[in-house]
């Protein structure tokens, strides 16, 4: 508790307000004016110890805090300096860490753009090569072009059709061979008719001589044996006739078959082998289409490829205003370290000039307000290397670690 | 599809219109993402609307200001492009 007596503003204050209540009493007590006087000095002496008893916390802390004389103006400048000085390096640190990030995302737009590049090439050196067929074959190592692969296919091809055309002429061949055989047995037919005609006419001949033979009686007897045999004859002739006929008409029968199966396969023939050149000589005009896209088309993915690659070159060097940046980047560092070099300083002499000036005892608070700028946690970090101890608004850790980057409410 | 350069813009054109999902970013002018939610749970048609946070903040405490302030989900970039079609996905069914 402080000396009592001590002459401070609350006895000050004390003296009138007693006396403003005591003064009436005193009058109408009747004391007289010393005494008067030792009652006043007493009462406010009296009044300002229990003011103080209750009160006297707050009254320190009042004394110090709510009523403090505004600092005079180099405690501010030092104070202001200060924070700027300490708040370079961190400002530096950020830059330094943005410079790094970016370094880190050229060099692998880099790789992955060089790949790309490998990659194009290598495709279009894949489709030149389906293109022109080469490359090993069977077992060989022969290289051949798909060009000349079709030249040699078409010509098999033809061969083949060639052959089969050869083959339906022969059999249109004997097709006419038939038919004149066909003629043949008829003619050979109509002579058996003929001769089946002169049998039986013979034979009604012999019979007459039979009947005059017997007329004439024992003389017509050996002509009655004549006419006996000619009728033999006449019968087995007819009869041979008769056979042979039949026969012919097997015959006839069977080559009409013949006939009949050859015309059929001579059509099937003919019109398979039209429809075969037919059809090979479309499907050889699609290769020769189709390979000609091909080759179009590798020409195209060649030319695009090379583009391609001249786009890449001109990315690659694009890219280099990574280490532009960082170079300029650097150059603003370099000049915010001198600032805060010679910040440093100015504080030093003002401290010195103004002579254990102390600075305002709120020093980190630039820290803070710098932080409640920052939304990504490795601004948060490289502020708390340099200020450990600031008190982040809202403080937590991280919510997300790798891959955690969604939430859903 | 709305784009807008701001909260602002962005409330301004969603008031006359009603989509079916609002991705924003949360530091932006004028109105920022937080502010934008809560107008937007203002008005009638977005009551009930997804709305997708996308942003840098990782910090919890912010995560739940977006949450306190109606939205759906809280992307933190960098974000792939298959995490936001699978988060879209799910938000819409």
């Amino acid at each position: 508790m402080k000396n009592i007596f001590h002459i401070d503003g609350f006895k000050f204050l004390a003296a009138p307000v007693v006396s403003a209540f005591s003064t009436p009493l005193l009058f109408m007590t009747g004391l007289p004016a010393a005494a008067y006087l030792v009652f006043l000095f007493v009462s406010s002496s009296l009044a300002a110890i229990v003011i103080h008893k209750r009160h006297g916390n707050q009254l320190d802390e009042a004394a110090k805090g709510a009523y403090e004389p505004p600092l005079p103006e180099p405690a501010r400048i030092l104070s202001r300096l200060s924070d700027a000085g300490r708040s370079i390096p961190v400002l530096n640190g950020q830059l330094k860490s943005v410079v790094d990030m970016t370094d880190e995302a050229a060099m692998t737009l880099f790789g992955k753009f060089r790949d790309i590049a490998e990659r194009a090439g290598q495709q279009s050196d894949l489709a030149a090569k389906a293109a022109t067929g080469t490359g090993a074959i069977g077992g060989g190592q022969e290289k051949r072009d798909i060009n000349a692969l079709l030249a040699s296919t078409r010509t098999l091809v033809s061969d083949v059709t060639r052959r089969m055309r050869e083959a339906l002429d022969f059999s249109r061949g004997i097709l006419d061979k038939t038919a004149r055989l066909s003629g043949y047995a008829s003619t050979v037919s109509g002579i058996l008719e003929d001769i089946e005609f002169i049998s039986t006419q013979t034979s009604l001949l012999s019979l007459n001589a039979t009947i005059e033979a017997a007329r004439a009686g024992d003389q017509g007897r050996g002509f009655a044996v004549v006419a006996e045999e000619v009728k033999k004859l006449a019968d087995r002739s007819n009869e041979s006739s008769t056979n042979s006929r039949r026969i012919i008409r097997a015959i006839l029968e069977s080559i009409a078959d013949v006939k009949k199966s050859l015309e059929g396969f001579t059509g099937i023939m003919g019109s398979s082998t039209d429809r075969s050149e037919h059809d090979a000589d479309e499907l050889f005009e699609s290769f020769v289409s189709a390979n000609a896209m091909l080759e179009e088309t590798v020409r195209t993915l060649s030319v695009q490829s090379r583009g391609l690659s001249k786009d890449i070159e001109r990315i690659f060097t694009s890219l280099q205003f990574q280490d532009i940046t960082r170079q300029r980047v650097e150059h603003v560092q370099n000049a915010l370290d001198g600032i805060c070099g010679n910040l440093r300083e100015m504080e030093e002499e003002l401290g010195i000039y103004f002579n254990a000036f102390e600075k305002s005892g709120d020093g980190d608070e630039w820290a803070s307000q710098l932080e409640s700028t920052y939304t990504m946690e490795g601004e948060r970090e490289i502020l708390n290397r340099f200020v450990p101890e600031v008190p982040a608004a809202g403080a937590g850790k991280a919510l997300f670690g790798a891959g955690e980057n969604v939430t859903l409410f | 599809m709305l784009e807008a350069e701001n909260g602002k813009d962005a409330y301004d054109k969603l008031a006359g219109a009603a989509v079916d999902l609002v991705i924003t970013d949360l530091n932006m002018p004028v109105m920022d993402g937080l502010q934008l939610i809560r107008e937007l749970r203002g008005l009638k048609q977005y009551r009930f609307t997804p709305i997708l946070m996308l942003t840098t903040e990782s910090q919890e405490s912010r995560k739940t200001d977006g949450k306190n302030a109606g939205a759906t989900g809280w992307i933190v970039k960098p974000f792939t492009p298959e995490q936001l079609l699978t988060t879209v996905s799910k938000v819409l069914r």
